[in-house]
């Protein structure tokens, strides 16, 4: 049996912008993340200091993932709209609130000061959260691609921000905070067995299985499990808990390095799939 | 005293009659003015058996105008919006082009306007439609294959359709509940459709040796069969570069190769 289709060319109509949208935004939720995670266990002074580092970094990557965002619309020049004219049971429209809310308050921390363990860290640290979560359900609103169905994929994205955002305070103030690279290490791990589930687990239709069998056959497959699992986790857990100093921020780059190998290819696999 | 109900527009689409001459998508593109590469409504072929014994059947596919359509749930700007007679109508004003509307539809109905970086779909000719008239594939259809209406109507054709023919709809356990039905629709159709439209050549290397589909095509049977259809509009360019390629793609076909669950049957009684 042989079909012939016309030519629709959709395979990558979400593209490397959206999955470095993934990567930047998985940074700018990560670095506020972990310290307002730390300030409810450690002492405020070094928590303080990291905010110091963690708040400037969080609003760069902010404004990069504003950025890849509005440069992946075909109708830039429109991207306001999207607040403007807002279609509330959209996830795109949610996240984009969700972002400019959390930017408002990092502007506001960066300009004014906050205090660790305070109302505006808790409020931030929930932002940074739903600014790391909602993707997942934006994903999930896509029904064309089965892979994304995922009910994980939220805390898989949540898991990728810590790991992203500890990796990236490392590698920003190493001698800030001696937990950042136990933070480092344990988010690593976490992230490698929902990597692992989603690779080898179960699902719920055919079409998401054979995304899946995409992502872990052909050339992906060297890039997800070289590339993300056995560089991009595993040797960087090795190296974060035995290693010091330039070590530990070689382990963070192979982290940092390792997640956005998977956004993409997580990006990218469905979409190989044909719809009709 | 005539109580005036809202319609529920619907699309059958009788495979008993089409004969896969375009029309419809002719007929469409000059209706919206779309550009070159834009098909709101096009034509699978589905070639099925072994030669001599083969046949072609014929797969219209378009918008399904999905009553929980997940385009109109994602798209941010409400440029997407089921209007009141159940037709899923498109807004190009308020597209932003953020795609989103792309990956939603599991149907592969929307695409994006390059001269207008918008998205666009069927619309069921909307404007055509609210001044009494039918969609233009309706009219030009030589075979009345296409049959539209009030799905509520039940003196309505369509409505007498679904209620006597058996019917299938597309991909039912996304839960979009769709309003296109096909009678006699291909339940073999495989998901993973060719794409290379007109570069491969349509008979040969369908079958291996033991008459399968998807084998690698014997050189003399393909050159034999390229030489017999001379210049088919499914068979231009270099006929043995085309057959290597396609002896390739076949494969990778077969790799991925599913049973296709997406056309069960389905009395038409649903929607």
């Amino acid at each position: 049996m042989r079909t012939y289709d016309i030519a629709q060319r959709h395979a990558g109509s979400w593209g490397w912008k959206v999955s470095g949208y993934l990567f930047t935004k998985s940074i700018a939720a990560g670095a506020f993340l972990i310290p307002a995670l730390l300030s409810l266990f450690d002492e405020a002074a070094p928590v303080e200091r990291l905010f110091r580092s963690g708040v400037p970094l969080a609003l760069a990557f902010l404004a990069l993932t504003g950025v890849l965002l509005v440069a992946d619309l075909k109708r830039p020049e429109r991207f306001l709209w999207v607040l403007l004219r807002p279609q509330w049971k959209s996830w795109l429209v949610r996240g984009a609130y969700i972002i400019t809310a959390y930017g408002a308050l990092l502007g506001g921390w960066f300009t004014f000061g906050g205090t660790p363990g305070g109302f505006f860290s808790t409020l931030g640290g929930i932002l940074a959260a739903a600014t790391a979560a909602y993707s997942g359900w934006l994903f999930g609103q896509a029904k064309g691609r089965d892979l994304w169905q995922s009910p994980l994929v939220p805390v898989h994205l949540l898991c990728q921000a810590l790991v992203a955002g500890s990796a990236a305070l490392l590698l920003c103030a190493p001698f800030e905070l001696a937990d950042l690279a136990n933070v480092l290490a344990v988010a690593l791990a976490l992230d490698a067995l929902l990597i692992l589930a989603e690779m080898h687990g179960r699902h719920a239709s055919e079409a998401a299985a054979r995304a899946q069998k995409l992502m872990i056959s052909g050339q992906r497959r060297w890039w997800l499990y070289c590339g993300s699992l056995a560089i991009g986790h595993f040797l960087a857990i090795v190296l974060v808990l035995t290693g010091e100093g330039p070590t530990r921020a070689v382990a963070a780059c192979f982290a940092l390095i390792g997640v956005l190998i998977y956004e993409h290819l997580w990006v990218d696999a469905p979409q190989r799939l044909p719809l009709a | 005293m005539t109580r005036h109900r809202t319609p529920n527009y619907g699309f059958i689409i009788d495979n008993r009659r089409c004969i896969g001459c375009h029309a419809c998508t002719v007929a469409c593109k000059t209706e919206h003015g779309d550009p070159i590469g834009i098909n709101k409504t096009w034509v699978q072929y589905i070639e099925k058996g072994t030669w001599p014994e083969v046949t072609r059947a014929f797969h219209v596919m378009r918008c399904n105008h999905c009553a929980n359509a997940p385009c109109v749930e994602i798209c941010p700007t409400a440029s997407l919006e089921t209007r009141a007679d159940g037709i899923v109508d498109f807004d190009p004003g308020r597209c932003i082009g953020c795609k989103a509307c792309m990956q939603a539809c599991p149907y592969d109905a929307i695409t994006l306007n390059p001269d207008s970086g918008t998205a666009t779909k069927c619309n069921y000719c909307a404007h055509r439609v609210d001044v009494g008239r039918e969609p233009a594939c309706v009219v030009v259809c030589p075979t009345e294959a296409i049959i539209t209406g009030d799905l509520d109507d039940p003196q309505s054709r369509i409505a007498r359709l679904m209620a006597t023919e058996q019917t299938m709809v597309r991909r039912p356990e996304k839960g979009t509940e769709p309003k296109l039905a096909y009678i006699e629709g291909h339940r073999d159709a495989p998901r993973t459709a060719r794409r290379a439209t007109g570069r491969a050549h349509p008979l040969g290397g369908t079958n291996d040796r033991r008459g399968r589909p998807g084998g690698r095509p014997r050189r003399r049977a393909r050159l034999r069969e390229a030489r017999r259809l001379g210049r088919g509009a499914l068979a231009w360019g270099d006929e043995r570069r085309a057959g290597r390629r396609q002896w390739r793609g076949a494969r990778a076909l077969e790799r991925h190769r599913q049973p296709r669950t997406d056309l069960p049957l389905r009395p038409g009684a649903h929607l």
